[in-house]
């Protein structure tokens, strides 16, 4: 298949007067990383619990896998690997039991895979304990082993390293990694710890109050967030042709308002004041900047939050 | 639908709370019987045939018996949030709660048998025969033909209440409640009714024909009555139908968290 794993059109929510979600447009092409960053309340678990189904939405289209009739939709589901908030089990159940129980439920072929999805999260060691028994991160794990038990070639994660130890977080990291990398496993993942999201992310969606404010590729986003001079000036053309004759470099931009952000001679800010001056353009302003994806999502959001 | 009775199944059997309750109610006739059994004498004489036409006064425990199954299948599904999983993965919400329905009505047919033969292999070996042990089959064999219906509507009424109510205590003491109070209610309206007003005294009346406790009412003199049958049948289906309606349209609208 070569269209979109899922696209999603005017995705609305509304519980009650409270709009949760408006008007979502997603689109994620097979292979994607997609990282959903918002704040606590901005509508990402919403996002994911309209596409597995626990809520319907208020309007809007779903279209999963090409899929958008709600036969087709629950047939693509299958096809679904999903952990949503903290995973929930049977307590009075072994990990393996539980596993086992939704393994039959879904008539997926293959006892075997039970051990293997346990083996791979690293919970081969507690496959005979009781669910009620596990801590927060082997809970999580658990929920992670049973969205990869179906091998599905779209895994939509919610707050997935919640309660992780760090060398969860890495080996977690490293899984996700690997499944998008040998299976083309497609990855929704939402998360309000971004400097995690930006390890593994190649598409972002920052999500506030309910609307999707910005997507953009990871490639695009380091592109924006590079460390540069950025130059107010007169006359960006004077000062561009400056740059270039007096310090000998093509490494800038020009954006709109007269604005240059230069990524040479970060270090050196009074030579570039000093070859400017030289050629009569006026600097209106300069500032050093180094944005990171928490700096990034804050300046759309407009201002400091907890993300 | 073959998976996910398998799968209940599997859950089904892994759970103490099943053999805990079938063990209690096993244990219960054990000591009923000895208990018979040590008292028959020149006072008591309590034959094997006796004791198990006895199952006619208690075939109305089945309403309360279906909560149980109902819970045991259900497995507060919405306190450990586990509901998500199935939803999640693109099983339809019908699949599910008739999955359910159905698992909970296999359990309760299997627990019934169980129950009923243990019972009559204990009459059997404690107590004295008396000869009319194939009468007394076909006596409670008449009543479960009428029992079997309304316990069905009974199994989907709690269903819809496990389903709609998030608490399994709340949603168990509103099935018990309905099948309990209900008809007492309609009793005492139509009693302070009567007098002013007969016409609504009928109805009230009326209604409670229709209730699912009231084909039980009496069933030990109505042995035979094949009208009693139909009325059972009528009312048990009617219920089970009606309540799995209602339960599938408010489910497919169920926000699960």
């Amino acid at each position: 298949m070569s269209g979109p794993i899922l696209v999603t059109r005017g995705l609305t929510k509304k519980y009650g007067s409270n709009l949760a979600v408006e008007d979502v447009g997603l689109r994620l092409e097979k292979g994607q990383i997609y990282g959903l960053v918002g704040r606590n309340g901005a509508g990402k678990t919403t996002i994911i619990r309209m596409l597995t189904a626990q809520t319907v939405p208020t309007s809007g289209e779903i279209e999963l896998f090409g899929e958008t009739t709600p036969k087709g939709l629950s047939a693509a589901r299958a096809r679904l690997g999903a952990m949503v908030e903290i995973p929930s089990f049977y307590p009075y159940l072994t990990a393996a039991e539980n596993l086992e129980y939704y393994r039959r439920q879904r008539g997926i072929p293959g006892a075997g895979c039970v051990a293997e999805a346990l083996e791979r999260v690293g919970l081969q060691e507690a496959g005979k304990k009781k669910f009620k028994q596990f801590s927060l991160g082997m809970k999580q794990r658990l929920g992670l082993a049973l969205a990869l038990m179906n091998q599905p070639d779209l895994l939509l994660l919610d707050e997935p390293i919640n309660g992780l130890d760090p060398e969860g977080i890495v080996e977690f990291r490293s899984l996700l990694l690997e499944l998008n990398r040998q299976r083309e496993t497609t990855i929704l993942i939402s998360s309000h710890i971004l400097s995690e999201l930006s390890n593994v992310a190649t598409h972002y969606g920052f999500l506030d109050k309910g609307h999707m404010l910005e997507q953009i590729s990871a490639q695009k986003l380091r592109e924006k967030c590079r460390a540069c001079l950025q130059l107010t000036v007169g006359d960006a053309s004077a000062a561009a042709l400056a740059l270039e004759q007096r310090l000998e470099t093509r490494e800038y931009e020009v954006l709109p308002g007269n604005v240059l952000r230069l990524y040479d001679f970060l270090d050196r800010p009074q030579a570039v004041a000093a070859a400017l001056a030289e050629a009569g353009v006026a600097i209106l302003g300069l500032e050093s900047k180094n944005a990171n994806l928490e700096d990034y999502f804050l300046s759309l959001i407009g201002g400091v939050h907890h993300a | 639908m073959l998976d996910y009775l398998r799968a209940e199944c599997y859950k089904l059997l892994r759970r103490s709370y099943l053999w805990i309750a079938l063990l209690i109610v096993c244990g219960l006739e054990l000591a009923l019987v000895l208990l018979w059994a040590g008292l028959n004498g020149d006072v008591v004489h309590m034959t094997a045939s006796v004791a198990f036409t006895m199952v006619l006064y208690l075939l109305s425990m089945g309403y309360y018996a279906t909560a149980i199954t109902t819970d045991i299948v259900f497995s507060e599904q919405y306190k450990y949030n586990t509901m998500k999983n199935e939803v999640a993965w693109g099983l339809p919400r019908t699949r599910i709660y008739l999955g359910k329905l159905l698992a909970g009505s296999l359990l309760s047919a299997a627990a019934c048998v169980v129950i009923l033969a243990w019972y009559a292999l204990l009459c059997a070996l404690l107590l004295p025969g008396d000869g009319a042990a194939a009468e007394a089959l076909r006596t409670v064999g008449f009543g479960l033909l009428c029992a079997f219906p309304v316990w069905l509507g009974s199994q989907a009424l709690y269903f819809l209440c496990f389903f709609s109510i998030r608490g399994s205590t709340a949603a168990a003491f509103l099935g018990i409640g309905i099948l309990a109070i209900l008809g007492q209610l309609l009793t005492f309206l139509a009693l302070l009714t009567g007098a002013s007003a007969p016409a609504l005294a009928d109805i009230l009346l009326g209604v409670q024909k229709l209730l699912l406790t009231t084909p039980l009412e009496g069933i030990t003199d109505a042995i035979g009555d094949w009208n009693r049958v139909a009325w059972a049948w009528a009312v048990g289906m009617g219920w089970c139908v009606g309540a799995t309606a209602l339960g599938l349209w408010t489910f497919q609208k169920k926000e699960i968290s």
